[in-house]
């Protein structure tokens, strides 16, 4: 029963409200559950809701694709709820809430249904970017999202033209002439702004930069994730890979804009948070080179990114001064800083290879070229600020001290790193499983409607 | 004719955006967009000389216009509503920490600090 | 030069808009969709067509209103999401307002607002539950008829300064919202299906019909009224 991992954090929301204080004691119990329910659950199932079968009612579906997807975003929100620390007061339901939605966005197979969870995900992330005070970041984060939901609502409303139905599998197969085109532009926009891709990407250093260490750490890695997925099923499920050559030019353009300004930032989570964009770019432009091992090793190094930037965020919104008192930090820092830069041994060096190689295979050469010219100035202004925490004299007005499960939560996120360098199989079989669901789009469609 | 209306409303609304420097004036930009789109979606189920769709005295037998996009519309305004109150107290919370609403003088007040 | 090229990008994104009008059907003569056919026929499950008003009975969704039977029944889990969003904008409202004390007029309000509440306030409150009671037969339903409410929390809120609901809407959404969900959990545990309509549906056009249909639009109506007045509640206050 798919529908209770969307159905027991939204519980758990709704019961807490009037004490929000308490809801951090259950948040990681509610992660728990939703875990233990998805390893008892097998994929390749598909839950009609209401018992309305597929073109006409909301199904959720749960293939090889979304279960994976699935998993990395629990084990995310796991870490999180493991580290009260950085929850700021109050904030927990909103945390119940966003682990609803995303989980919903996952397995929805509804573009309505979409737009709804994408709307949800979007208004708790707006609260979350308000943190420690930040009012003006999260209203420019609030019109940008606001204007993105209309334009994906509009693309909806177009497929619903089109197609005669809502249904993912149902637009896939049955989209008549024409609306193809204007159906992926809008949705496309719809989601730039959550995706972070280039000229919709203003918001995310403004808003990562609140003061609070919950916001860039999960809208950067457990969001992210979710929107890549979501990105990943619309666009190569639903519309079989058709309008990927624009997202290219897109990625391929963030990847390099990014980079600079992440150069010129004199703060350290205003660079991470551009370094972010940038990654970001170089994920969707991965994906939109087509094929199965694009979308294989896209999603490999997105898992990559991520784990980096769970520990990068977190230390560099905790304590950007000095890493000489906090030698545990200081490590993790390091080693994730290097797997972010593709330093070899680390777990972003695997990733890139791969990237790279394929992309020589493909003749492709502009890609390779964009990548190495971003690793050379992502090397820059990394090493820049190993070196200058490291050696810092600056001992800092306000010492902050790491809390020993955070440092423990760190130091175990980073040995992950190094171990996925060296043994790169666990997030390469997720990534080939993720594949597999996205590219399999008879399977989808016959789970979905039923034998055709 | 009702397609032009909303098509040109949403123009308005990204205009307003894209020039306007009140904050305030980008929240109803907002606005202005999400209403364009919900007045696109009814007009796109509407046909001429049919009921409302309710089963009722006067109309026992179906006669009805597309009911769908009347109830995505329902879901899209009352999602548009949430977002208009949370945009409206951030903009409270932003006028109390700047003590204007205008973009470039928050820009000017950013860089001082 | 910031004013030129907004105007070129809004340009370009109208005839964008326009173009697509040669796909679209002309206004006022769209083919009813394969969807929304099955909707008004009942018949998603193939029992059901020909509806008459009054006369069918047990068909798979009886609510007469068809909009009311895709918002609860067909499409309930958006609903559920619609909810939810106003919920999570509620509660930032309350999250960002955080600690602003309550607005003082500083003065007594006058003589006509302090009767004509008094007199209007037992009459819309009457007229918002009628409305989300009667959500499946007539126009309107919980979103209308929470909203009509929560304005007579608003007139309530201007008339009188000391009023305050304190933490009253927090408990009605919490409560009204999860009792939403084990609606559909009881369903999920009756028929295995999450949301299912596992009450008689009647005739349509009854009161008593629809089944689960006008428990969840009641559920819906308190809910909205409480988010909506916690809204109203938060916002009034000194700016």
């Amino acid at each position: 029963m798919s529908a209770l991992l969307i159905i027991i954090p939204l519980l758990a929301g709704f019961l807490f409200i009037p004490f929000k204080e308490k809801a951090k004691y259950i948040l990681p119990l509610v992660v728990i559950t939703t875990l233990i329910i998805l390893l008892l659950l097998s994929p390749d199932q598909t839950n009609a809701m209401g018992g309305w079968k597929a073109p006409f009612g909301i199904v959720l579906v749960l293939d090889s694709a979304s279960y994976y997807s699935l998993l990395v975003v629990n084990i995310v929100f796991l870490l999180i709820s493991l580290m009260p620390q950085i929850v700021e007061k109050g904030y927990s339901v909103v945390l119940l809430i966003l682990l609803a939605s995303t989980n919903g966005l996952v397995l929805t197979g509804d573009i309505f249904n979409s737009f709804v969870f994408l709307e949800i995900t979007a208004v708790a992330a707006y609260i979350i970017a308000f943190s420690r005070k930040n009012p003006y970041g999260a209203f420019k984060y609030l019109i940008l999202g606001g204007i993105s939901g209309a334009f994906y609502l509009l693309g909806a409303i177009y497929a619903y033209i089109g197609t005669g139905s809502l249904n993912f599998a149902d637009i896939s197969v049955n989209i008549k002439e024409g609306f193809l085109p204007i159906v992926a532009l809008l949705i496309f926009i719809g989601i730039g702004v959550e995706s972070k891709i280039f000229p919709l990407a203003g918001w995310v250093p403004d808003v990562y930069d609140s003061g609070s260490p919950l916001t860039p750490v999960i809208l950067g890695t457990g969001v992210t994730f979710t929107i890549m997925y979501l990105f990943g099923r619309i666009f190569i499920t639903v519309f079989h890979g058709y309008f990927l050559d624009v997202v290219f030019i897109f990625g391929l353009l963030t990847i390099v804009l990014g980079e600079l300004a992440a150069l010129r930032q004199n703060k350290l989570i205003k660079a991470l948070a551009f370094s972010s964009i940038a990654q970001a770019g170089l994920v969707l432009s991965t994906i939109s080179l087509g094929g199965y091992e694009a979308i294989k090793f896209g999603y490999f190094h997105l898992l990559n990114d991520i784990s980096a930037k769970l520990v990068l965020f977190i230390i560099a919104a905790t304590i950007a001064h000095n890493f000489t008192e906090n030698k545990i930090a200081g490590v993790s820092f390091s080693i994730a800083s290097f797997s972010l830069i593709g330093f070899p041994l680390f777990a972003g060096f695997r990733s890139k290879l791969l990237i790279l190689q394929l992309a020589f295979s493909k003749d492709n050469y502009l890609l390779p070229a964009v990548v190495l010219f971003a690793t050379v100035i992502e090397a820059a202004y990394i090493l820049k600020w190993n070196i200058k925490l490291w050696h810092s004299t600056n001992t800092g007005e306000e010492k902050q001290k790491i809390s020993w499960n955070v440092n423990l939560i760190l130091l175990i996120v980073a040995l992950l790193i190094i171990f996925i360098g060296i043994f790169p199989d666990l997030y390469l079989k997720m990534a080939q499983n993720i594949a597999d669901g996205l590219t399999n789009y008879r399977a989808y469609v016959t789970n979905v409607l039923g034998g055709m | 004719m009702v397609y032009y209306i909303a098509f040109i409303l949403i123009g308005v609304g990204i205009y307003g955006f894209l020039t306007q420097k009140n904050l305030f004036k980008h929240l109803v930009s907002l606005t202005i967009v999400d209403t364009a789109v919900n007045i696109f979606i009814i007009s796109l189920g509407y046909i001429e000389g049919k009921e409302a769709p309710i089963y009722s005295k006067y109309t026992p037998i179906a006669n009805f216009v597309d009911p769908l996009p009347q109830a995505l519309v329902l879901t899209a305004i009352v999602i548009g509503v949430g977002t208009l109150a949370l945009g409206a107290s951030l903009l409270i919370k932003v006028y109390e920490k700047y003590g204007t609403l205008d973009v470039e003088q928050i820009a000017t007040k950013e860089a001082e600090e | 030069m910031r004013r030129f090229i907004s105007i070129v990008i809004v340009f370009g994104l109208i005839m964008f808009f326009i173009n697509t009008l040669s796909l679209l059907p002309k206004y006022g003569s769209v083919n009813i969709s394969k969807v929304s056919e099955a909707y008004i026929d009942k018949n998603v499950n193939g029992n059901g067509g020909n509806v008459k008003y009054n006369e069918s009975e047990s068909l798979e969704n009886g609510a007469a209103n068809v909009v009311t039977s895709i918002v609860v029944d067909y499409r309930s889990f958006d609903t559920l999401g619609e909810v939810t969003v106003l919920f999570t904008a509620a509660l930032g409202v309350s999250l960002v307002l955080n600690g602003i004390r309550r607005k003082k007029y500083g003065r007594r309000p006058n003589f006509i607002l302090r009767v004509s509440v008094g007199i209007l306030l037992p009459l819309i409150i009457l007229f918002g539950t009628y409305i989300f009671i009667h959500g499946h037969l007539t126009p309107g339903g919980g979103f209308p008829g929470g909203t009509i409410i929560a304005a007579g929390i608003l007139l309530l809120y201007l008339s009188n300064e000391e009023f305050d609901l304190s933490k009253t809407p927090k408990f009605v959404e919490g409560i009204s919202g999860s009792l939403y969900i084990v609606t559909g959990l009881v369903g999920l545990a009756i028929a295995g299906v999450f949301l299912i309509n596992f009450l008689p549906t009647g005739i349509v056009g009854d009161l008593f019909s629809a089944g689960i249909v006008p428990i969840v639009y009641i559920l819906i109506g308190f809910k909205v009224g409480a988010e909506l007045s916690g809204i109203v509640a938060d916002l009034h206050r000194e700016g």
